[in-house]
């Protein structure tokens, strides 16, 4: 009797005891669900899009914006323009103003990984002009935290986009043989929409992919699929294959790559020699002329323009990568990883990475032509 | 003295549930960070320090066996008195109480860390550490053979988290982080065999559990079963975070394993860590009690006060330290030195334990 009389005791003050903590209500907060950092003269311009939760309306959200020297500081202000309390533990996505961009941006992706409320699994991206610009538009359909997050979450599932949370981009900026590397994001006539690439030396933003090399970064990058890219073939070198007289002096091909395999090996330490290998299983998803594909010949030449085409296209990546002395595959790494008895600094590789070889060899298959022959 | 009393049957376990009291004992705040502190060391290495400091483990434990096998129904505090002789022994039995009960404290001050830095900031540390006390209290208090059910349950309800959590960390994982295996040297090793030691402490409690096992002559091979199943699950969680991380960013991250847990996405929580670390608490759990208990049983066994009285004056010393001890360069300072006195209470000790009652039982004879 005395025990079950304790018991009950215990369990009641389990009802009593729930007030201790900060309490957090749905209606009094303001769930940042994008935050967009600018450079404002010397400071760090915070802009948050908030989503509030009110019975009697749908979709309440609200843009704050306000200054200040962290981060931090300047949230604690955005505070002070909103009925209610700021929380970031719905937080999608961080976008990084393009002026902060270039001056450097760990101090905002620092503080967001020290914070355990915030997930890792958010999305970064870098904005041309503002961020608070972009955050101030109204979307199409809900906020534009949510159509933010949902146009990077569909264009990187759909192998369109490189993947970039937060932590891939903390793995790339500490990892001394690797950089970051995030979508761009434009506004052109009010509407938001992502536009290739941008890449990082450190934590400083040094230049721009445009969106078919993205298909690259992601074809040298093992982990992803590539998706899909259109490749520009000399009508000369196909004629026999084409039906009717070809229109144009290019023929274009859409690829889908539907399994793709590249390694790379370091194959030389001193210059750094690397060789690439990719190799491609693929789909014609479409041709500008008709080409006969049903031909084994015909279809062993297309793999050819098409291999050549595409180590064309990744030499001139790398070249373009190096003059940038940006290394987002991760080239570092892989040296790293197959030298003994060394560690590599990020110092020692910046000086190596401009003059790194690279001999590329793709090999492609394709497997499918679709439903029709 | 009397060497050698019976023991009675009610209080007995059976052999294969000394696999789960050393696991659980085993498994404790250490896993939670422990790659980080290996990846300072020995860099990609740190899972084969594991591996190595398991086989020297599973050594220790086999003497361990040994030596109590010398003694069948004694614990650690009985030989001390039968080695040394009453003063000395009593001396030496304070300080392995002592040694104990930091354990405790140690392990309450890490989980406190971890609540207030991932869940609850402000909640204070003496309400979370009231809590596990109000628990530990509860459960020694009810003896040997529920606290070896404790163990049980709380290996079976933190067991699934692992399972939960592999598929996601290894999409983000970059396997040349695990390489150029083998590149450690003999220092490095040294060095970090020792940081991986305060993982691994927990199985020296089969000094405290022995007598109560049923069928003696296997426990001891329980006991390695258990720290083989240990090291499998640390060397698994060290290989995910190495890949996972890259190093800079894993010498960053304090407590990997709970931050490789925040990725994962259940379709009814968005954040897993916010499950994960109240099972944290399932986990530790075991290791509070075992510790205390073995604790308080020493006061008992070597000063004859009762065991109860000595378990409140724990608890409410414990209380005043949560109270008192709460800066966090002063908490890593404490979980430090408990990790080194382990270190020579758990591996080094044994072995001289071991050959001093071989000499004793020689005389004897």
């Amino acid at each position: 009797m005395k025990k079950t009389i304790i018991s009950v005791i215990f369990l009641m003050m389990t009802l009593v005891l729930t007030a201790c903590l900060e309490q957090y209500n749905l209606e009094k907060l303001g769930l940042a669900t994008v935050i967009g950092y600018d450079l404002d003269k010397e400071e760090v311009r915070a802009t948050a899009v908030l989503n509030q939760f009110q019975p009697e309306e749908k979709n309440a959200f609200q843009v704050v914006s306000s200054p200040g020297n962290t981060s931090k500081t300047s949230r604690q202000s955005s505070n002070l323009e909103t009925s209610n309390k700021i929380v970031g533990g719905q937080l999608r996505v961080v976008v990084l103003g393009e002026s902060l961009a270039e001056e450097g941006v760990l101090s905002i992706t620092d503080t967001l990984s020290r914070d355990a409320s915030i997930g890792t699994m958010l999305y970064l991206c870098v904005s041309k002009g503002n961020a608070k610009e972009i955050l101030e538009t109204k979307p199409p359909v809900s906020d534009m935290g949510t159509y933010l997050y949902n146009l990077l979450k569909q264009n990187i599932e759909g192998e369109l986009l490189v993947s970039a949370t937060l932590h891939e981009f903390l793995q790339a900026y500490y990892d001394p043989g690797k950089d970051p590397i995030l979508p761009l994001v434009t506004m052109e006539d009010k509407s938001v929409k992502a536009d290739g690439l941008v890449v990082f030396n450190n934590d400083k933003v040094v230049g721009f992919l445009k969106g078919d090399e993205g298909f690259y970064i992601k074809l040298i990058r093992e982990r992803f699929k590539a998706g899909s890219t259109e490749i520009s073939i000399p009508s000369e070198s196909v004629k026999k294959f084409i039906k009717n007289k070809p229109k144009k002096e290019n023929i274009f091909v859409v690829v889908d790559d539907i399994k793709s395999n590249s390694k790379i090996t370091l194959v030389e330490a001193s210059t750094p020699k690397y060789k690439i290998t990719i190799h491609i299983d693929s789909v014609i998803k479409e041709v500008s002329e008709e080409v006969i594909l049903e031909d084994p010949e015909s279809l062993k030449t297309l793999e050819e323009l098409i291999e050549k085409e595409m180590e064309k296209k990744v030499n001139n990546i790398m070249k373009k990568l190096q003059e940038m002395n940006s290394d987002p595959l991760g080239f570092g790494m892989v040296y790293d990883s197959s030298i003994r008895n060394k560690k590599l600094t990020h110092e020692e590789w910046k000086d190596m990475f401009p003059h790194a070889e690279f001999d590329v060899e793709i090999n492609v298959d394709i497997v499918k032509t679709g439903i029709v022959e | 003295m009397n060497v050698n009393m019976e023991m009675k049957k009610q209080n007995t376990i059976n052999a294969f549930l000394v696999l789960f009291v050393v696991h659980t004992a085993q498994m404790g705040i250490g896993v939670a960070g422990i790659q980080r502190v290996l990846y300072k060391e020995v860099q990609q290495d740190a899972w084969i320090v594991i591996i190595l400091s398991g086989v020297i483990t599973c050594l220790i434990v086999w003497i361990i066996g040994k030596t109590l096998s010398e003694y069948e129904n004694h614990t650690l505090f009985d030989i001390h008195l039968d080695i040394y002789g009453k003063w000395l022994g009593k001396f030496v039995n304070l300080l392995i109480v002592l040694y104990l009960f930091s354990v405790f404290l140690s392990i309450c001050l890490g989980y406190i860390e971890i609540v207030q830095a991932w869940m609850f900031e402000k909640m204070p540390s003496w309400l979370i550490g009231a809590f596990l006390i109000i628990l530990t209290g509860k459960g020694v208090r009810s003896g040997f053979r529920p606290i070896v059910g404790v163990c049980f349950l709380a290996f079976l309800s933190a067991i699934w988290m692992l399972f939960i959590f592999f598929a996601e960390p290894l999409k983000f994982a970059e396997w040349h982080y695990l390489f150029p295996m083998f590149e450690l040297t003999s220092t490095e090793l040294y060095k970090g065999m020792i940081k991986t030691s305060y993982s691994l402490l927990g199985f020296e409690l089969l000094y405290f559990i022995y007598p109560f096992v049923k069928e003696k002559e296997k426990a001891v091979r329980f006991a390695i079963l258990g720290v083989i199943a240990s090291i499998v699950i640390l060397v698994i969680l060290t290989v995910i975070a190495i890949g996972y991380f890259s190093g800079e960013q894993l010498e960053r991250t304090i407590w990997a394993t709970i931050s490789m847990f925040k990725i994962v996405k259940l379709p009814f929580i968005e954040r897993f860590e916010y499950i994960a670390i109240p099972v944290w608490m399932i986990i530790i759990i075991p290791n509070l009690l075992l510790y205390m208990w073995a604790a308080s049983k020493g006061i008992k066994i070597s000063f004859g006060y009762r065991q109860s009285y000595a378990l409140y004056v724990f608890l409410l010393l414990s209380l005043v330290v949560f109270i008192f001890f709460n800066k966090r360069l002063h908490i890593n300072m404490f979980i430090d030195y408990v990790g080194m006195i382990g270190l020579y209470v758990c591996y080094v000790y044994p072995i001289i334990l071991y050959i001093a009652v071989r000499i004793k039982k020689s005389l004897q004879n």
